[in-house]
C-alpha cells in the first residue's frame, strides 16, 4: 500500500518542500520527512531509511549530488529522485551516473510531477511488500 | 614524335602514405568525455521529456547488465 511508504523531501527552500510534500500527499504517501540540506538528509536517511528521497541539487552545506553519492554508498538500491530548476545536461548526466533513479524539473506541472513520481514508485518500489511493514 | 613516350601523371618513385590519425579507444572516450563536460553541450538545458529519456536508457542498460 502506498500509504505505508516513507518519503524524504530535501530542499533548502521551504516553499519548494511544501509543494513537493503536497504532491506526495496527493499520491497517498503516509509518512513524509523533510530536510533542509544534504547533510541533514544524510542523517535522516541513516535513521529513517525512506523508501523514496526527492532531493534538490543546489543546496548549502552539502549539495544534492554529494548527498546522492553518500546515500548510494549506504544503500546502492536507494530510490533518489533529483530536483532542480536548472536542468543542464551535465547535472542530469552526473545524477544518472551517481545512481539517481530519476530527475524532475521543479517547473514541471503538479499533475506531471505526480505522474512521474507514481511511475518511479511502481518501477522501483515493491509497494505490496510495504503492507506488512509499519 | 617519340614512340615510346608515356606521360607520367603521378610521381612513381614516392609511395603515397596514409595520413589519417589513429586514436586508441580510451583516448577517444576521454576526448568525448571532455567534450561533453566542458563544451556548450554540457550546459544545454534539457526538458523533462529528454531527461526521462536519459533515465529510461540508463534503467534499460542497468536491467540488461543485471541479466
Amino acid at each position: 500500500m502506498i500509504s505505508n511508504l516513507k518519503a524524504l523531501v530535501v530542499d533548502d527552500e521551504e516553499h519548494v518542500r511544501t509543494y513537493i510534500v503536497l504532491v506526495l500527499r496527493k499520491l497517498g504517501i503516509g509518512t513524509i520527512l523533510e530536510a533542509r540540506n544534504g547533510e541533514q538528509a544524510l542523517e535522516m536517511y541513516k535513521q529513517e531509511r525512506p523508501d523514496i528521497t526527492l532531493m534538490d541539487v543546489n543546496m548549502p552545506v552539502m549539495n544534492g549530488i554529494t548527498a546522492l553519492q553518500r546515500i548510494i554508498e549506504i544503500n546502492p538500491e536507494a530510490v533518489v529522485v533529483m530536483l532542480t530548476s536548472l536542468a543542464t545536461r551535465q547535472i542530469v548526466e552526473d545524477s544518472a551516473e551517481h545512481g539517481a533513479s530519476h530527475f524532475v524539473r521543479k517547473d514541471t506541472s503538479k499533475e506531471n510531477m505526480q505522474k512521474i513520481i507514481n511511475e518511479i514508485i511502481s518501477l522501483f518500489i515493491d509497494v505490496e511488500s510495504k503492507a506488512s511493514v509499519s | 614524335m617519340k614512340d615510346n613516350y608515356t606521360p607520367t601523371l603521378f610521381p612513381q618513385s614516392e609511395s603515397i602514405e596514409s595520413q589519417d590519425n589513429r586514436y586508441s579507444l580510451p583516448e577517444m572516450l576521454l576526448e568525448l568525455k571532455n567534450e561533453r563536460t566542458t563544451s556548450y553541450f554540457s550546459k544545454e538545458i534539457l526538458d523533462q521529456l529528454e531527461i526521462s529519456k536519459i533515465f529510461e536508457e540508463k534503467r534499460i542498460a542497468r536491467a540488461k547488465g543485471k541479466k
